[in-house]
């Protein structure tokens, strides 16, 4: 999957497993180099004091060394022995080696040093090392097979370590070791016997393998990166701490360790032959809802923590799975059990963001609350009349009205209906300018060209068809929304793209594309939606599974370069993230005719 | 009082609202305490003393001021007029009067990366999860919230108020989120003088301390009050610095609990926290026993704290104990007060003499609690342990002359090392004599200078060195009262050790 001489390595992608803190990646300043992580600190890779330099040793020296990585291990190989890293699901990593022995350096992100480190000392029983890193948690060091020796200096002055490296050493008779390192945060997880690390490996494949088949099966000619998508969702999955009191998808592992509220939905839509899995993902967010407002948190983390909103995405995401696979998952219990949280929830929107118009239009104060933090039609400021999150509210209704028919409601359910009828009455009168939806400020609409402008095709056949024809012909209309790659954020045409650091911009980015292909699917528009999944996914194939890709590498509009740089930052054009992956599935497996 | 002093360290604030007044660079800013909690995006490190610079300004022009600040209200005086600020914390507001100046708050550089917005009801700044919400009753506001599109965030906040006849009513609200601004119901006058009363209520809610010292004391009381913080649990806790960090450990929260002459409100503070890191419980709770406090102390609160000295107690059997479970280990530097303490140079893991002495005195507590709620097999238990745990403190850390440190696995000794070398001292008059009075002689003035030292300072005095014990807190106080109090953690054991010691 990933290595030295594959067609991706570690240095964007991020190597890690299902139900696992710690990852793997490539030092992008010191090609060659992996390291090793933790994210349970919440600190970015670029910025953590908690990363280690890892290093193949033969007697005693680094050695320069290739690897290869699949969903099971990570091995590293020199011209004389290899050491094989396998994580695990129960806290802690397995290693072996073979001819070679392995050393962790601590060096942060930072120039801080070895600071991370508050102390290290052997257990009595002579089974191991412990090493205390602060907030970053506890690692345990437990050699199995040949020898395990710390070294570590400390600076009275500095009051910190200066200096702390684990070297896992092989059998001097044997030549080899094998070994474990356990992590926690306070008490240890109980170890004892382990497995073989054959098995290990073969477990772990089979995990991945289960994993598969929540996914339908892709277009013809995707099916590597499906994989590959499927094992980026997979390895992101997170473990259950006080912070997350369920298994989500986390964002990123190394860069942006968070759930964010809506992308557990996104990573629901792809998982079509589990569909109790995707619900349960749908349901998740509503653990931490705000029990006065209905407010759902916009990210959460292992630190616990929310910051921001994001959209009522849920109710899409239900009609989408429902579209496909019916709705039997949906029993009376779930509705009885969701049907008030999502009726919280949707009237959050029309309470607190209420446009003051004695309806249900809503107005956003932010642009995180559309999820499109700097999309052009947002250039006139806030408060905003915004036709996107309009549409999730009316889609979040829809998704009431089903429930509270689920739980024998039906005059609510019926209530809920007409909420939601009447306000895509007002979206369709009030929005629609003729050629695109527009956002207001201040009753005015925004002049902006973005490809958010579009986005309300997701209601499908509740849209006017002559909307829909004019959604489905903007959208494909070369050389301005549709580039060679897919759907850029913004049109070519306009003087507010931007290909650098920036999200939505210009960048052509993964969600958008999936919402607005799976908007011209349901608005019965397969052909259009078809030839841009395309796009986006043969370009996904060549580049791998980034957030959102520069079209080109000039601006179309002035023949100025497009000089931007993305560096190895917390930024949508840099690691591959389990975003773009749950919306390539979602496309390869369900837009893409088959 | 007077707090000018604290301005620029901990400002001006109340124990129940997040606001702070702060100074830096001779001009005051609007803060609030630290949640520690982090944004979307990275932030770039900022030097702004907090969110807002208040400036006065007269024909737009930017109008030098002088300022007072007692414990309720803030007062602003330039050659034009004058502006006032209180909290009002039942509405967790602060409430800014002037008259004869418009008033400038300019975030500067303190809030990039943050969503604003000017709405007909007032001015939002989203903080974290929350908001700086600012409404007028009197004057005008100017404030523009462009969104800066490629920046991700709305322009610098600069909100600007000009008066109306001559005057200015402003409301700046800390909200969550989604909650609409409570109704405002007490004139600033009244906001100040129920503050000034809850902080001479507070005053008199901790131990009684010699007159001459009344001055250093109304400090004291105010940093501790300004110092509070309500966790989620509802409990509440006092910080080193409320405007710097939310950070604190269950023994510095022991630590606080010696200051309050109510065992019950101390007995909060003890259990405030889950109880780890350093094991100060049983020290705190032998000083109530000492004032004979616990009498009026309920059933519930005495479990709570035997409860909360078994955990103590299990955890450091369990997990730093060697072959000989009574002498008791630091696996890490940094698990003790002093990380870079010679008693690290013999190895890890380091049977320390301070560690063991807080763990024969969190037995004695154990003891002691159990013979108050009527268990006396565990207070014979308890007391056994505690002889053994004394014994094997001596045999294996004391040489004659000093406690070390020692390498549990190998041994070796450490240099005896200042102040922890002391620290068995705290055992009081459990210590023999001989070894008490060996101490003692060597012990300087500084002793206090240490974070240890009021340990030392209530050991020196239980164990009969009064005089000694007096030399050293009386010097303390000088130093204080010369100085300026550090830290209200500090200012609450020098209230301890005021009325343990003085009196």
């Amino acid at each position: 999957m990933f290595g030295t001489y594959e067609k991706f390595n570690l240095v964007r992608a991020e190597y890690a497993r299902a139900g696992s803190t710690q990852y793997i990646s490539e030092d992008y300043n010191r090609p060659g180099v992996l390291r090793l992580g933790g994210n349970r600190g919440g600190d970015p890779v670029i910025a953590t004091d908690f990363l280690f330099d890892i290093q193949l040793t033969q007697n005693g020296a680094p050695v320069s060394y290739t690897y290869f990585a699949d969903e099971s291990s990570i091995c590293l190989d020199s011209k004389d022995g290899y050491v094989e890293i396998a994580f695990t699901d129960r806290a802690h990593l397995r290693i072996r080696g073979d001819g070679a022995g392995l050393r962790l350096v601590l060096r942060s992100a930072v120039g801080g040093g070895a600071r991370a480190c508050r102390g290290l000392y052997a257990l009595s029983e002579g089974c191991g090392w412990e090493a205390e890193f602060g907030k970053y948690g506890k690692l345990f060091f437990r050699p199995l097979n040949g020898a395990f020796l710390p070294t570590y200096v400390y600076d009275d002055a500095a009051g910190a370590y200066s200096a702390v490296v684990f070297d896992f050493l092989p059998d001097a008779e044997t030549g080899v070791f094998e070994a474990a390192i356990h992590e926690y945060m306070k008490e240890p997880f109980p170890f004892g016997e382990y497995e073989d690390f054959d098995d290990l490996v073969d477990e772990t494949k089979d995990e991945f393998e289960e994993f598969t088949l929540k996914y339908p099966n892709p277009a013809a000619g995707y099916e590597e990166m499906y994989r590959y998508a499927m094992w980026t969702v997979w390895s992101r999955k997170s473990i259950v701490t006080e912070g997350l009191v369920e298994p989500m998808i986390l964002f990123q592992v190394a860069y942006l360790p968070v759930a964010a509220s809506w992308q557990q939905s996104y990573n629901a839509m792809a998982m079509l032959e589990d569909p109790i899995e995707a619900w349960r993902l749908i349901c998740t967010m509503f653990e931490y809802q705000d029990p006065v407002t209905g407010r759902l948190p916009g990210m959460m983390s292992y630190a616990g923590g929310t910051l921001g909103m994001q959209p009522p995405f849920q109710g899409f995401a239900l009609e989408f799975i429902i579209s496909k696979i019916g709705d039997s998952f949906l029993t009376p219990e779930e509705c009885e059990r969701m049907y008030p949280k999502f009726a919280k929830w949707a009237n959050y929107w029309t309470t607190y963001r209420n446009a003051g118009r004695g309806d249900d239009v809503i107005e956003i104060h932010s642009p995180n609350e559309s999820g499109w933090d700097d999309a052009a039609n947002f250039k006139d400021g806030f408060p905003a009349n915004d036709p996107n999150p309009i549409t999730f509210v009316i889609l979040m209704m829809d998704s009431c009205a089903r429930l509270a028919r689920g739980c024998g409601k039906p005059d609510e359910a019926k209530a809920w209906q007409k909420r939601a009828e009447k306000l895509t009455k007002i979206l369709i009168d009030e929005f629609w300018d003729g050629e695109k939806f527009v956002t207001k400020v201040k009753g005015k609409s925004v002049d902006s060209f973005g490809i958010e402008s579009y986005q309300p095709i997701i209601l499908g056949k509740r849209l006017p068809q002559e909307i829909i024809d004019k959604v489905a012909e903007k959208l494909t209309a070369e050389g301005e929304i549709l580039t060679e790659i897919g759907l850029a954020s913004d049109s070519m045409k306009s003087e507010l793209v931007t290909f650098g650091i920036s999200f939505v911009g210009g960048r052509v980015v993964g969600p958008q594309n999936m919402i607005l292909t799976v908007g011209l699917q349901s608005a019965g528009k397969q052909k259009e939606a078809d030839m841009i999944a395309r796009r986006f996914c043969d370009h996904v194939k060549r580049e791998g599974i980034i957030l959102g890709y520069a079209p080109y590498d000039y601006y179309p509009l002035t023949g100025e370069k497009a000089e931007e740089q993305i560096p190895p930052a917390i930024t949508d054009g840099w690691p591959w993230s389990s975003w773009t992956a749950n919306c390539f599935l979602t496309m390869c497996g369900s837009v893409i005719g088959k | 009082m007077d707090i000018k002093p604290c301005m620029r360290r901990f400002g001006f604030g109340h124990r129940a609202s997040k606001h702070i007044v702060v100074e830096q660079g001779g001009k005051l800013w609007l803060a609030f305490a630290s949640e520690g909690a982090g944004t979307f995006m990275m932030s770039e490190d900022s030097q702004a003393a907090g969110l807002f610079e208040l400036s006065t300004l007269y024909d737009g022009k930017d109008l030098p001021y002088t300022y007072s600040a007692t414990e309720s209200m803030v007062e602003i005086t330039t050659e034009k007029g004058h502006v006032r600020i209180a909290i009002d914390a039942e509405a967790a507001a602060l409430r800014i009067e002037a008259e004869g100046v418009n008033l400038r708050f300019d975030s500067k550089e303190a809030t990039r990366q943050l969503t604003t917005l000017n709405t007909a009801k007032g001015v939002s700044v989203n903080i974290g999860g929350g908001r700086y919400f600012f409404v007028s009753r009197k004057g005008k506001m100017a404030f523009d919230d462009t969104w800066l599109l490629k920046e991700f965030h709305s322009a610098v906040a600069i909100l600007d108020v000009s008066p109306e006849n001559g005057k200015i009513d402003l409301i700046a609200y800390d909200l969550p989120g989604d909650m609409e601004p409570p109704e405002i119901i007490k004139t600033i006058d009244e906001c100040a003088k129920i503050n000034a009363a809850e902080l001479k209520a507070f005053n008199e809610t901790l131990l009684p301390t010699p007159a001459e010292w009344d001055d250093l004391r109304e400090k004291i009381a105010y940093l501790m009050w300004l110092s509070h913080k309500e966790q989620p649990s509802g409990t509440e806790v006092i910080l080193q610095n409320k405007l710097r960090s939310n950070a604190t450990t269950a023994s510095a929260q022991s630590l606080v609990s010696l200051a309050f002459a109510e065992a019950t409100t101390a007995s909060e503070f003890i259990v405030a926290l889950p109880p780890e890191g350093l094991p100060a419980q049983g020290f705190a709770i032998l000083r109530m026993f000492a004032r004979d406090a616990f009498q009026k102390v309920s059933r519930s609160t005495v479990f709570k704290l035997y409860d909360v000295l078994n955990m103590q107690a299990l955890w450091w059997l369990e997990n730093r104990t060697g072959d000989d479970p009574n002498l008791h280990f630091y696996a890490y530097r940094h698990e003790a007060e002093s990380p870079a303490a010679k008693l690290f140079k013999s190895g890890e893991p380091v049977a320390a003499p301070d560690l063991n002495a807080y763990i024969i005195l969190l037995c004695e507590a154990a003891a002691r609690l159990s013979e108050h709620i009527r268990i006396t097999a565990d207070a014979v238990k308890w007391r056994n342990r505690l002889n053994l745990q004394k014994e094997s403190l001596i045999a294996n850390l004391w040489d004659g002359e000093d406690f070390h440190g020692m390498n549990i696995y190998t041994g070796e000794k450490s240099e005896a090392d200042t102040p922890l070398q002391y620290m068995p001292l705290i055992l009081g008059k459990m210590l023999p004599v001989g070894i008490a009075g060996k101490l003692a002689e060597k012990i300087e003035n500084d002793i206090l200078d240490y974070d240890l030292g009021v340990f030392i300072v209530f050991g020196l005095y239980d164990a009969g060195y009064d005089k000694v014990a007096k030399r050293i807190v009386t010097a303390a106080l000088k130093q204080v009262r010369a100085k300026g109090i550090h830290c209200p953690l500090y200012g609450a054991q020098l209230i301890a050790m005021a009325n343990s010691v003085l009196m």
